[in-house]
């Protein structure tokens, strides 16, 4: 066996990380020393608002004995420092690093949360602890609700909302087997809601009962969404001692690409409107805000307390200063830390040297807590909490420094400074190969935070839905992700017509082949053989489309006045949006389109098909039907990624699995957001998207909310 | 728009067609049974009764009568009377009476009003129609029921609510239930993952100015589908949003009345008037988020959240659960349409 106990060297960074060197290699600082190293660092390229956020005046000294106390009451519980280290379950991680932040907890006086997987002995004999109930209730029993000092109900996590948690069936070994009480080698797919918890009101009754049988505070997770203020106030009002809030960009052993990438906004902004939605329903008192997902720093973790959080959630920061090296290779087992591996008797973390790191780890970080609060005047950690006039922003959309409620000159940000189709190879590549939602692990590298983003949709993130709205489970459930188009004369199983103009015969000749065997369409210059699936120019497939007006066909343009005068040019079926042929953004054409078109009632009568050739991964099809379109054409291109250039083995079981996946993710998403039927529910539904510090009149144009507006 | 979702309980109870009217202090039982779904942020009664001669009966929150008369004679409506009802802070509870105009330019006149007076929240009419009348505000049913003197009155049907809300906007009442378009009810409990799509379909129709819950705009929908042409059944159908494998719905249905569909969690009560009849509906999403219960016995059918709603007004009376992704509907005088489960038939009673 491997026995790790000491830091691996950190592989090249092959694409844009979060967890860039800067951030790890500070951490590692941390957790060799125990001393403070750096406080109010800045990241003056990153484009995550936290990072455009500012303590407006301070002074720089750092002292390893800071003035300042960080101790203070939790409900009944003192803690010696403002940070919570959750929620990792036992499958998740490896068993060691789980025993190491139990042990570490309890020697810093902070708390450990022991995520979904039920709890081992030898974590359980830690006291400070807050064991997990979870929609699969993994090893749950009344002994377990007491075994720690609270009990969190988990509705949602920040790396996949409206999602149950997932442990891949290759880690699911005989002590996961024993602990979660589930068959060894099976997915652990936990439901996406829980099942008995459809409504706030239920969710009081939970929150009672667990009261009751614990006897310990209850706290409720949620994932940061579109309504995740509201849900928060009505945790307060149903009794809850407090709330975690979790962010988008928060770490995860396994989830969906799609959903990590697409789904739930920044915790900054759900923790500034949930302080905000608390103060006016005068609930603000005597309840408790956790907030976690990129806590990079302590100066990252000061910007979220004075915006309202009273603790922050350190977990991927945890794992870091245990030697985490960002591989996001946790769902397959093979971690080569040995933190998040399968467990064989190969390879294991040393528990000590894991043990030590973490208590450096908390321990410097919360010296250089200790050492903001000295340099901005303040004397103890509560003064700093909900001090949003200490903030400036910096580079802050008018309507981000809103939901924010600190000062700051409104700019708006270039909408484009990046590359529209990223680095995807490989995300398409799996879909291909295997035909089924891709799988990923730790936090997204998603624009706009992380990755620079390349165009309007880059900036908008979708809802995920959470107790008043379960989300729907889309391995349980049917989400009808059918179309019509053509008032009801053309069906498409899924809103994606597959672009084969200009794409060689054998490329063509395999999408098509797919779309009748999967009940979509394509879209192409002739109609061959597939005329049951095919939008085509020369009046022989499901329908004709045409450059020129042409009666009941489709009339490809590139403008919305274009599309305007189509329609006004007499009778046909709906109008093309042809990105590649446009200078203008193609989001700002859909929603235009549909609009203009629903102010002049005639919207029903004419469909919206938006084409492009950059589309980044099913969330882009996604947001575009909500943005209005009926359904969204992707050109072959998109497929030639995906299975490499020149590469010409099993053409047709990559276009099945291609069109397959897409129609999976969708369904993935619309269950996270609450949808059945996606047609009538999704279409034009901008309530379900909200925009991250987008140029604020484009924001207008989409009609898309801000992040954290209400 | 803002969205407010709420959670809550629900009631309807109307009288068979020779059954005595109900009065008040019913309403007021079946919906305080469940108080505990509620909270002290939200309650209604809508009462229905047969066509009122004195004309059109027109009701709003507003800071000021001076908001609102103007704007009713500028729309060419006449007031014959008016009274404040109540208050709720700042905003008190007006009703007027109109004389009758034809029912499309009180429906317009009501929906310009309203767009003019919510750009800034200014007030709101909140019921208009000749067979109904609306009390909510805030506080719980019986407060509200104090208020109005709910109790001593009498109808035909009667429909209610207990709020639950997760946000409650500066305690305004303007969103509490029951929501309202002309003599249509309609109390909810759920939280629409559709409601963007439904909003879409609104304005796509001309309609704007939604005080921005889910309930109201299930109102709107409701009585657009109906002006649009279809039948009482059909919109339900629509609306309540079963599977498209068994949903039954025309294809050409499906597309055109698209965005007017219901999806996520909701258990919706409608108390509904033609003037010639008057009908009590009940549906509930395909996956019964939230409890829809049933009853009828001689004299009554019921719809309520939980079944001590009903039996604690009619001990014996039969009950059953609304079947996910089905509607109850029942008319006064035609009896009952759809049960919303298969192993219910209706009864037939004689009254003695």
């Amino acid at each position: 066996m491997t026995i790790v106990s000491k830091y691996i060297q950190i592989p090249k960074q092959g694409f844009t990380e979060f967890w860039n060197m800067e951030r790890i290699e500070h951490i590692r600082t941390l957790s060799e020393t125990g001393k403070p190293v750096q406080i109010f660092n800045e990241q003056e390229s990153s484009l995550r608002v936290l990072d455009k956020i500012r303590f407006a005046r301070h002074d720089s000294r750092i002292s390893d004995s800071p003035l300042s106390t960080l101790s203070f009451k939790l409900g009944d519980i003192t803690m010696s420092s403002p940070l919570y280290l959750g929620d990792m379950s036992f499958g998740a991680l490896s068993g060691n690093p789980n025993i190491a932040l139990a042990a570490a907890a309890d020697a810093t006086e902070t708390i450990a949360g022991t995520g979904e997987g039920g709890l081992r002995p030898d974590v359980a004999r830690y006291r400070r602890i807050f064991v997990q109930w979870a929609s699969a209730r993994f090893g749950v029993d009344a002994k377990v609700l007491s075994s720690g000092l609270g009990v969190v109900i988990k509705i949602g996590q920040g790396a996949k909302p409206g999602i149950g948690g997932h442990l891949p069936g290759n880690k699911v070994t005989e002590p996961i087997s024993r602990t979660r009480r589930i068959p060894i080698g099976v997915d652990a797919i936990s439901p996406a809601p829980h099942h008995d918890i459809y409504s706030i009101e239920d969710l009081g009754q939970r929150i009672d009962a667990l009261k009751e049988a614990s006897a310990r505070p209850v706290f409720v997770k949620v994932a940061a969404t579109n309504y995740a203020p509201y849900i928060v106030s009505g945790v307060a009002r149903m009794g809850a001692a407090g709330v975690i809030i979790d962010g988008h960009g928060a770490g995860t052993g396994a989830s969906p690409t799609v959903i990590r990438d697409n789904v739930g906004i920044p915790v900054e902004l759900a923790v500034a409107s949930a302080d905000s939605v608390l103060r006016g329903d005068g609930k603000r008192k005597g309840f408790s805000i956790i907030a976690g997902g990129r806590v990079g720093d302590a100066t990252d973790a000061a910007k979220l307390m004075a915006l309202g959080a009273d603790v922050v959630n350190l977990g991927t920061g945890a794992l870091l200063s245990m030697g985490c090296v960002m591989v996001h290779k946790c769902h397959i087992g093979y971690c080569p830390t040995a933190l998040t591996n399968k467990i064989d008797g190969t390879r294991e973390i040393d528990r000590e040297f894991a043990y030590s790191r973490l208590i450096n780890y908390i321990n410097g970080f919360s010296l250089e807590l200790a050492n903001i609060l000295d340099n901005l005047g303040l004397r103890s950690i509560r003064d700093i909490v909900g001090r949003r006039d200490l903030l400036t922003g910096k580079l802050i959309s008018k309507d981000i420094l809103g939901v924010l409620g600190i000062e700051g000159i409104p700019v708006d940000l270039d909408t484009k400074p990046g590359n529209p189709w990223g680095n995807r190879r490989d995300y398409y590549h799996e879909l291909v190969t295997k035909g089924q939602p891709v799988i990923t692990s730790m936090g997204s590298t998603g624009p706009p935070d992380v990755t620079s983003p390349g165009r309007v949709l880059d900036w908008i993130r979708c809802d995920g839905a959470q107790v008043t709205r379960p989300s729907i489970d889309p391995y349980r459930e049917e989400i009808e992700t059918a179309f019509y188009l053509m008032s009801g004369k053309l069906y498409t199983s899924m809103p994606v017509i597959i672009d084969i103009r200009d794409a060689e015969d054998d490329i063509a000749e395999s999408l098509s082949w797919a779309s009748v065997a999967l009940s979509s369409l394509v879209f192409g210059d002739s109609t061959g053989t597939y005329e049951d699936v095919i939008i085509s120019r020369d009046g022989g497939g499901v329908a004709d489309w045409s450059f020129h007006h042409k009666d009941n066909a489709y009339v490809m343009v590139n403008s919305v006045e274009e599309a305007t005068a189509a329609i006004d040019g007499g009778n046909i079926a709906g109008i093309i949006l042809d990105e590649d042929s446009s200078p203008e953004d193609l989001e700002v054409m859909i929603s235009e389109l549909d609009t203009l078109l629903k102010k002049r009632r005639i919207r029903s009568k004419y469909d919206i098909l938006a084409k492009s050739s950059t589309i980044r991964d099913s969330g882009d099809v996604f947001k575009m039907v909500a943005l209005g379109a009926d359904s969204v054409m992707i050109s072959h291109r998109v497929f030639q990624t995906a299975i490499g250039e020149g590469n010409r083995d099993n053409l047709l079981e990559k276009s099945f699995n291609f069109l397959s996946g897409i129609r999976r993710e969708i369904a993935l998403l619309s269950g996270a957001a609450g949808i059945y039927s996606v047609q009538s529910s999704l279409t034009g539904n901008r309530e379900l998207l909200r925009s991250i510090n987008l140029d604020s009149r484009i924001s207008a144009k989409l009609r898309v909310k801000a992040a954290g507006e209400l | 728009m803002n969205y407010v979702p709420s959670g809550c309980g629900v009631f309807g109870i109307m009288r068979k067609t020779d059954a005595p009217k109900i009065d008040g202090q019913t309403a007021v039982t079946g919906i305080e049974a469940v108080k505990h779904r509620g909270s002290d942020l939200g309650a209604g009664f809508a009462v229905f009764n047969s066509i009122n001669s004195r004309g059109y009966l027109v009701k709003a929150f507003a800071q000021s009568i001076s908001d609102i008369t103007p704007e009713l004679e500028t729309h060419g409506l006449k007031v014959v009377d008016m009274k404040v009802e109540s208050t709720f802070e700042n905003y008190h509870s007006f009703s007027f009476v109109i004389e009758p105009v034809p029912y499309n330019k009180l429906n317009d006149a009501v929906r310009s009003i309203n767009e003019r007076l919510w750009s800034n929240y200014r007030g709101r009419i909140y019921s208009s129609g000749d067979s109904m009348d609306i009390f909510k505000g805030v506080g719980f049913p019986a407060d509200i029921a104090d208020r109005y003197n709910v109790r001593t009155l009498n109808g035909d049907m009667w429909i209610a609510h207990t709020r639950q809300p997760t946000n409650s906007p500066g305690h305004y009442p303007y969103w509490s239930h029951p929501f309202s378009t002309f003599n249509t009810a309609i109390v909810h409990n759920g939280d629409l993952s559709s409601f963007g799509s439904n909003v879409e379909f609104l304005e796509s129709r001309g309609v704007h100015a939604l005080v921005g819950t889910d309930s109201e705009v299930t109102a709107y929908v409701f009585e657009e589908l109906l002006r649009e042409g279809l039948s009482i059944e059909e919109a339900t159908q629509i609306m309540v949003n079963r599977s498209r494998r068994d949903s039954g719905n025309v294809i050409r249905m499906d597309d055109e009345f698209r965005g007017a569909r219901l999806d996520g969690p909701f258990t919706t009560a409608i108390g509904y008037s033609t003037g010639d009849d008057m009908f009590l509906i009940a549906m509930v999403d395909r996956s019964k988020f939230r409890p829809a219960i049933i009853g009828e016995d001689q004299f009554n059918y019921y719809v309520a959240s939980e079944e001590k709603q009903i039996t604690e007004i009619s001990r014996n009376a039969r009950v059953w659960a609304l079947e996910p992704g089905s509607y109850f509907m029942a008319g006064l005088k035609e009896g009952i349409i759809s049960t919303g489960n298969r192993r219910i038939s209706p009864y037939v009673y004689s009254v003695a």
